[in-house]
């Protein structure tokens, strides 16, 4: 009787930490997706963006080509997760630094068209950093799942592994000048 | 923006007409309670000496009582009443417009009951609801509503000879502020104190799940000290992140040290409540004072700068999102 009271306990058990293990995955993947939704609405603004600031400020060509390099190096296929996002840490900065071209280009800055995508592009960089939160947050939650006892046993067994934090570059935790 | 000298000098002229009304009602006030009270008191101790006519005398000093008291409020209070609200007519309108020409002021409205209920900041529906002293109008770029609320519960018990008692108990007394919030967002996040997790720690997260509103989430903010004073629920964990960016939660942490540890805000249909439990009188001319009172004016203004920088303190002037 006792045996079969502690069997029945230990395979709740067991399915309790694998449910729980499910759900703490499926917030991983949900943030990644929201993470995923506004780095593509990102790199959507910055063609606009780059022919935008290109006519007004046609000398700043080498600024300009980084942040294309970078959104092209992000968007290669075959990428994994913490690749991709390893690729879109650098992409953050870029903007930051062509929007401030700004600054030296008074044409550039009163255009309507530029002041449209700027606040879209911070619009789109708050969503980022709010969906980034949201992922570190989840993989927190997985990672320590993970590792803790006794979940690191069906993790291990069911295949369930660590996640990478997407951190904020250095330049990236630096205010925008946006106004 | 008029100076504070430059707002007294202005209302000045019409503070003065309204002294009489203030020293009338003092006089009539004094000389209707005394009226009242005394020969009412009078009478009960001659009830008490003169048990034989005791029933009599009771009964004349309980009419003297009513009659008196119906006579203090038509002759005395309604004159109270009204030097009030002429005061808060005066006052508060200029005082409003040395902050902001488009804020109003109506001393009768309040926030409608609906919008304190949907809010959602509390999870009692009042039985009885008071509002006055609305204040309406755009601040800077954010348009606003802030008002006095009340809100009272009915507890009925019932003792071991079945007899029902029923009172009612104030569940939140306080400002209470509704605006337009600076982003777009769809879902909805409260913040609400957090009593637990500062005595229990982790412990009470088990339990914090519990107290949530409908379809949402417990979530865990990543300011350490902004999750030990408030617990977060949301519908959406990231627009919950996007709402309360590391920013907002700073401000929210300095507006808490300002208003004390109750505030509650919640995030819904693109707009920002807030509660504020208030327990002084806000916006309420004291008859003790000369109606021309210097100091008086300023600590109504005073009182409602401090609320309206609310706006400033969690910056929803700054428009540098899509939402304009």
């Amino acid at each position: 009787m006792l045996l079969i009271g502690g069997g029945a306990f230990t395979g709740l058990l067991l399915i309790f930490i694998y449910n729980s293990l499910v759900a703490k995955r499926n917030m991983v993947r949900n943030a990644f997706s929201s993470i995923d939704v506004n780095l593509k609405r990102r790199h959507d603004l910055i063609p606009n963006l780059v022919e935008t600031v290109k006519g007004f400020a046609a000398h700043e060509q080498e600024t300009l080509t980084k942040l294309i390099e970078a959104r092209q190096e992000a968007s290669r296929t075959g990428l994994s997760e913490s690749e991709r996002l390893r690729a879109e840490e650098k992409i953050g900065p870029r903007v930051r630094k062509v929007v401030a071209l700004a600054e030296s280009y008074p044409d550039l800055k009163s255009s309507e068209h530029f002041l449209n995508l700027q606040r879209n592009l911070t619009e789109t960089e708050a969503q980022i950093s709010a969906a980034r939160r949201a992922y570190n947050a989840a993989v927190y939650q997985i990672n320590n799942a993970v590792e803790s006892f006794p979940s690191n046993l069906i993790a291990g067994a069911f295949g369930f592994k660590r996640h990478d934090f997407f951190e904020a570059t250095g330049s990236a935790r630096e205010p925008v000048d946006i106004s | 923006m008029k100076s504070n000298d430059q707002i007294i000098a202005t209302l000045l002229p019409t503070l003065e007409q309204l002294e009489p009304d203030r020293l009338l009602y003092r006089k009539r006030s004094k000389v209707y309670l005394a009226g009242t009270l005394i020969p009412t008191l009078a009478l009960v101790g001659a009830g008490i000496v003169f048990r034989n006519s005791g029933i009599f005398l009771f009964i004349g000093a309980g009419v003297w009582l009513v009659v008196g008291l119906i006579l203090y409020q038509v002759k005395a209070a309604s004159i109270g009443s009204r030097f009030k609200s002429g005061y808060k007519k005066t006052v508060i309108p200029a005082l409003l417009s040395s902050i902001d020409s488009s804020l109003t002021h109506s001393a009768e409205r309040g926030i409608p009951s609906s919008s304190f209920v949907e809010s959602e900041l509390f999870r009692t529906r009042p039985d009885r609801y008071t509002t006055e002293d609305l204040i309406e109008g755009r601040y800077g770029k954010t348009y606003l509503q802030l008002a006095e609320v009340n809100a009272q519960q009915r507890q009925t018990s019932t003792d071991s000879k079945g007899r029902t008692t029923t009172r009612y108990v104030t569940f939140f007394d306080g400002l209470f502020l509704i605006a337009d919030f600076h982003k777009h967002f769809h879902g909805r996040t409260f913040v609400f104190p957090d009593k637990a997790e500062k005595s229990f720690g982790g412990f009470a997260r088990f339990f914090q799940k519990m107290g949530g509103r409908s379809q949402t989430d417990l979530i865990q903010m990543d300011d350490p000290e902004f999750e030990r004073d408030f617990k977060v629920y949301a519908t959406d964990q990231v627009e919950a992140r996007y709402v309360l960016s590391n920013a907002m939660m700073r401000r929210i942490l300095a507006m808490q040290k300002r208003f004390g540890k109750d505030v509650r805000l919640g995030f819904k249909q693109s707009s920002l409540m807030l509660a504020v439990p208030h327990h002084h009188s806000y916006l309420e001319p004291g008859t003790n004072l000369a109606a021309t009172d210097k100091g008086q004016v300023i600590r109504m203004l005073n009182d409602i700068r401090y609320f309206l920088e609310t706006v400033e303190e969690l910056d929803l002037n700054t428009r540098i999102w899509t939402k304009e």
